[in-house]
């Protein structure tokens, strides 16, 4: 196996020397307080040149191109659709920004909860841009093993300011044009309530070249994985042409973010998965205070401590990804020198070197370039002594407010942490159709060290920018986007309201009364020159429906099946029988059998006082009854009687 | 068709409507004794139900809880600590907490509800959880007993150290430190979902927890459920508490089952268990409960577990595991509790009625109330033509009443005399109107009929309007005001005033205590109880009505129906 992928590597190295594609790895360690550790693993690759081309699948036959590193998987796909860029970012968890700090590669590499796409999409118009984004969508979907393909014109929106397309970017040149007659469009969509697991890891791994086997990716196991406490996962295509589209590159950056909770790394390897009680003897106990074979007050997590990359994946580093390659696989950690060790250790065929981390200030690097498995061992004085929390710009808290089912409300507020800086930023957020937001109930109140203030006059104030897009039912959500500028050492909270609609029976989910999630807003925080300097999600939100019970339709259908049984006995009664009056019915009746039996019954009771009166009786009614015997009605079944006999 | 037809002609041949027209009274009141014994039957085998787990997703007890052994040590730890702080103030007792939870990892803040101490609660935001939703323990400082609620607290640290041991949470968990769980908390759950900055998703259950000065060891545990306005939590919740406790060999006390009954299962338990359910359900709110109707709305489910006794077989850590489990089973769950019922009567902590069993009870005191309405027109022995002519009259009488009730509904929560005269004049001065009453003041026969009659409908629809909402209401409404049927006859008058004074809400009110009077006032305003405005606008303005018509007009029965035949 080995083998295979050094010849490989050799192959394509000497490829590399004509074309200038790339391909770099780098695993950063950061250790954070408390014993939790962000690990960043970032694959940067680059594409051999190609000539790109407008595809028009109704008259172009598609050209196939080689890519080298750039994964042959993705390449005709994002070809046969026109996308010129593509970003995919699967998310779960929550980030302490309060103990972690800013996010991982400023936020830009991080999505909200679940899954997040947006491409940019060349095409004439944009029926054919939405075509080729729902082409697109569906083929990411099979790829990536996520419902990507629910996404459909009712979640899909265009941003307009807050998501920049990199060629808009102001951090960056243009890199690449459309054809005269075609326009970019950027195209968005977000599924918060996809969760993110191992089916996601695996097609991830697949597109690298080294296919998870070489380098840092061969540590990414999806059980150590998904067992952090906040983890992402990114992938950037974008196109990189020179010469107005005629020769270009995919350039691809895919990252893996996660933080991990060491202390409970540790407890698993040493105990297994079920927090089981920590036997007596073993418990760290406070010894200022009652201790005793019955009481412990127990101590914080230890802060001396010693642990391995193997602890915590549970796999070692299988050598560099390529072997000729000596700059591309880089490990970096960064902490405080003082109190971390960090020793290398590669364990080779016939020998294990082991040798302690150089490095200038608070990194430490090594480039990776033997074939060896390589581990990682940290060894502490002081866990707690790690790096400054780089506080964020901004602090962004979403919930939502009210209390019945036909409406509710959105609460976002803002906290700027600097002393000095405003700060301002966009806001974006996008919210299903069934939610009918209001407006005009948007409401901005402002607190700050000289008080709260609120009021319509403050709305100028301090959003500067808004496009709203309103939505469709079922076929568009409503799309908001403020630019709103804050002060410094202050808090802004916006509020809006909106009714929340009662769906089709079939547009309930499997689970309804489990809630509707709201897609993340993504924050852009904005720097003097209206650069992006940092970019936040809040986290999603569960919105619940007024649901029915799923039940109703049966009992529907048994009420209304007797009512129509009712109304139709009525009328075939009306129908069929004969109208007569009251008196005719009693005469009629006085005939039947019943009224026969009931008379013998009374004849013999007064036979018992008298026998001349009963005999006559029986002998009338028995020569009268003859003539009617044909219809019969029986008291009380058969007819029905006209009302104005009532007299 | 035809039978109804059948009947309708029989009816009318035998000239039954007449003769029930002067049985109305009697009807009425059959109604009603119907409608009490309704609820007698309840209690008799084969009218109730076993209880059961609807929700599949649940499995309560299918894990084991590992809140055991050595977490014991750690709960004495904590609660030596916790009860040294019993004479410090609150907020030296929160900054002590506040410093532990943190160094769990725990994210805390602050809520200030600006009448008592600030409110500390600590989030868990689950791992990789899609952080939407929500699990609350809330310990109060002070139990609903009024002991210092250490074993709470110390319970609630270790539980909280436990629960961020594991990975498996899909739902965040809040833990509140709350000074009391009267208003502090629900004013923090207010809060939650109005003004907090730090919040973890919606909130899907609750759980507060009461174990004070028990020390290590309990007898039994004591479960509270009742919600505010009627509402109760899903059946499923208290099931899977039950059991839990079942499995773990914990006895459970409903509705103050006193310990030597917790295994008894009679129909005379089950019949007390019923009765006592039903006035804890209509008092919530207005007298100091158990505190988990500070979490009703926003669709959370919410109950409280009280620890009973010191001597018994249980431990602390056992009190600890029903929680751990219930957190649990709660976690498992993908949608949101409604399999199972909102509208139930608890018999036993096992056995239960549900809504389409008990409901006809209510629904038999409306028919009482609106038969007897009727009956007072009919025996009138005036035309209803008459009536008719008078409506303007009688609404406009009534409207006013209402408009006075409305005006007393708003101004009594916020007048600070004595209570024990204000509840005097309220019951007894309109029984003076007879007396005070003027020439000039005096209602005509018609008005006086009308407007007694139109109250005692106006019951009958308020009966209506309550029962599915608020049962307990309802059905309490409707005896406490059967006197007020009783008036429709020619009576002494001091039989009257005797049926209008023991069916006056403020009478009945001073005699339930002043303590009642104060809760129910202010619970609108603390607690978003309505039952003030049923009292205050339903009730005392129906009363007024029918003590209007009945004292200031002329409410003679003449025996005129059989001349009229």
């Amino acid at each position: 196996m080995l083998i295979s992928v050094q010849l490989w590597s050799i192959v394509l190295l000497m490829g590399s020397a004509l074309a200038g594609e790339f391909y770099n790895e780098t695993l950063t360690l950061k250790p954070l307080p408390r014993n939790k550790l962000l690990s960043t693993f970032n694959f940067d690759i680059n594409s051999s040149p190609f000539t790109l081309q407008y595809y028009n699948s109704s008259i172009d036959k598609r050209e196939n191109h080689h890519y080298t590193y750039f994964p042959r998987a993705l390449g005709p796909i994002l070809e046969s659709t026109n996308v010129r860029e593509l970003h995919l970012r699967f998310t779960q968890g929550w980030w302490d920004s309060d103990s972690w700090g800013k996010l991982p590669f400023n936020g830009f590499k991080s999505g909200g909860t679940g899954v997040e796409v947006w491409s940019v999409i060349e095409a004439p118009n944009i029926e054919i841009a939405k075509e080729n984004w729902y082409k697109l969508s569906k083929t990411l979907s099979g790829f990536f093993c996520a419902s990507i393909n629910f996404i459909d014109d009712s979640i899909t929106t265009f941003p307009k300011h807050a998501i920049k397309s990199y060629n808009n970017n102001n951090n960056n040149n243009r890199k690449y044009y459309s054809n005269k007659s075609n326009k970019l469009y950027l195209i968005r969509a977000a599924l918060p309530s996809e969760p993110i697991c191992t089916e996601n890891l695996t097609p991830f791994l697949k597109l690298l070249p080294t296919r998870g086997k070489s380098g840092i990716s061969s540590l990414l196991d999806g059980h150590k994985l998904f067992d952090s406490l906040w983890h992402g996962m990114s992938i950037d295509v974008y196109t990189d042409c020179e010469n107005e589209n005629q020769i270009c590159k995919f350039k691809m950056n895919q990252s893996v973010n996660h933080v991990i909770d060491i202390m409970r790394s540790i407890r698993k390897g040493e105990e297994g998965a079920i927090p089981k009680p920590t036997p007596g003897e073993k418990l760290r106990c406070d010894e200022n205070k009652t201790f005793n074979v019955w009481q412990c007050f127990p101590l914080n997590d230890p802060t001396e401590l010693d642990w391995s990359l193997e602890t915590l994946y549970g796999r070692l580093i299988n050598g560099p990804a390529f072997l000729n390659d000596h700059t591309g696989t880089t490990l970096k950690v960064l902490t405080n020198r003082d109190y971390w060790r960090v020793t290398a250790k590669q364990n080779r065929k016939d020998s294990i070197v082991t040798y302690t981390l150089a490095g200038e200030e608070n990194t430490l690097t090594e480039i990776l370039h033997d074939q060896a498995k390589y581990d990682f061992n940290f060894k502490t004085t002081d866990s707690s002594q790690v790096l400054p929390v780089e506080i964020p710009p901004l602090l962004v808290s979403r919930s939502l407010t009210g209390y019945s089912l036909d409406k509710g409300g959105f609460r976002v507020s803002f906290k700027n942490p600097s002393d000095q800086d405003s700060i301002d930023f966009l806001y974006f957020e996008s919210l299903p159709w069934f939610a009918r937001l209001y407006l005009n109930t948007l409401t901005i109140k402002i607190h700050n060290s000289t008080g709260e203030f609120s009021g319509k006059e403050l709305e100028s104030e301090f959003i500067k920018n808004t496009y709203y897009r309103p939505a469709i039912d079922r076929s568009r959500p409503s799309h908001l986007e403020l630019l709103i500028s804050i002060p410094a050492n202050s808090t802004i909270i916006l509020t809006y309201q909106f009714d929340k609609s009662l769906l089709l029976y079939h547009e309930y989910p499997p689970d309804a009364n489990h809630g509707f999630a709201v897609e993340p807003a993504i924050i852009t925080v904005l720097d003097n020159q209206g650069k992006d300097i940092y970019e936040l999600r809040t986290t999603s939100l569960l919105l619940t429906l007024p649901t029915p019970d799923f039940s109703m339709p049966y009992n529907v259908i048994i009420m209304t099946c007797t009512i129509m049984s009712l109304m139709f006995g009525s009328v075939f009664n009306l129908l069929t029988k004969k109208v007569i009056t009251e008196e005719e019915l009693e005469q009629i009746s006085s005939q039947s059998k019943g009224a026969k039996i009931v008379s013998i019954i009374r004849q013999k009771l007064a036979g018992l006082k008298g026998k001349k009166t009963a005999k006559t009786t029986t002998t009338t009614t028995t020569t009268q009854t003859e003539p009617t015997k044909e219809p019969e009605p029986t008291e009380g079944t058969s007819t029905s009687v006209q009302p104005n006999s009532y007299t | 068709m035809a039978l109804a037809e059948t009947i309708s002609r029989k009816i009318h041949k035998l000239g039954l409507v007449p003769k029930l027209i002067k049985l109305l009274p009697i009807v009425s009141i059959l109604l009603a004794i119907s409608s009490i014994s309704w609820i007698l039957i309840l209690p008799l085998n084969g009218n109730y139900r076993n209880t059961y787990i609807s929700e599949n997703a649940l499995m309560p007890s299918q894990v084991t809880s590992f809140f055991r052994e050595s977490e014991w040590n750690i709960v004495r730890g904590y609660r030596e600590e916790i009860s040294k702080l019993e004479n410090q103030s609150i907020e030296i007792r929160n900054n002590q907490l506040e410093k532990w939870v943190n160094d769990l990892g725990l994210v805390t803040a602050y809520h200030n509800n600006g009448k008592f101490n600030d409110t500390l609660y600590a989030i868990m935001h689950a791992p990789r959880g899609d952080d939407t939703e929500a699990m609350v323990l809330a310990i109060p400082w002070e139990t609903s007993d009024n002991e210092y609620n250490e074993g709470g607290m110390a319970l609630a640290i270790a539980l909280s150290r436990y629960f961020s041991k594991m990975s498996i949470w899909s739902k965040n968990i809040i833990i509140v430190f709350v000074e009391n769980n009267q208003f502090p908390l629900r004013s923090w759950v207010e809060a939650y979902h109005t003004s907090l900055e730090e919040t973890a998703g919606s909130i899907e259950a609750a759980i507060v927890l009461e174990y004070g000065k028990n020390g290590d060891y309990f007898d039994y545990y004591e479960l509270i459920y009742e919600g505010l306005n009627g509402q109760l939590p899903n059946l499923d919740l208290l099931n899977t508490v039950n059991l839990i406790g079942y499995h773990e060999g914990l006895h459970c006390a409903i509705q103050d089952t006193p310990s030597t009954e917790l295994v008894k299962d009679t129909y005379f338990t089950r019949l007390r268990t019923l009765i006592r359910g039903i006035i804890a359900l209509t008092l919530t709110g207005i007298k100091p409960g158990g505190g988990c109707e500070a979490f009703s709305g926003w669709q959370i489910q919410a109950f409280t577990i009280k620890a009973r006794g010191t001597k018994g077989p249980h431990d602390v850590t056992q009190f600890g595991r029903l929680v751990d489990s219930t957190f649990r089973s709660v976690n498992n769950l993908l949608e949101k509790f409604h399999q199972s019922f909102f509208f139930y009567l608890m018999l036993s902590k096992n056995h239960f009625v549900s809504i389409g069993t008990y409901l006809p009870s209510a629904v038999l005191m409306a028919i009482a109330f609106t038969f007897s309405s009727l009956g007072t027109i009919l025996i009138s022995g005036l035309e209803i033509n008459s009536f008719i002519s008078h409506s303007a009259k009688i609404l406009t009488i009534f409207v006013i009443i209402e408009i006075i009730c409305f005006i007393l509904s708003l101004t009594l929560p916020l007048i600070k005399v004595d209570i024990s005269i204000l509840l005097i004049i309220l019951s007894f001065i309109p029984l003076g109107l007879k007396s005070s009453s003027s020439s000039s003041f005096k209602l005509n026969k018609t008005t006086s009929f009308g407007l007694v009659a139109l109250s005692l409908f106006f019951i009958s629809l308020l009966i209506t309007a309550l029962l599915i909402v608020h049962f307990s209401l309802a059905l309490l409404l409707g005896l406490f005001t059967l006197p007020l049927t009783f008036l429709a006859q020619p009576k002494p008058k001091l039989k009257t005033i005797i049926c209008l004074l023991i069916s006056n809400p403020f009478f009945i009110i001073s005699i339930a205590g002043q303590d009642i009077f104060l809760g129910l006032v202010t619970s609108w305003h603390d607690l978003q109880c309505w039952t003030w405005f049923v009292v205050s606008l339903g009730w005392y303005s129906a009363w007024l009505g029918v003590a209007v018509g009945t004292l200031s007009g002329d409410f003679t029965v003449q025996d005129t129906t059989k001349k009229q035949q």
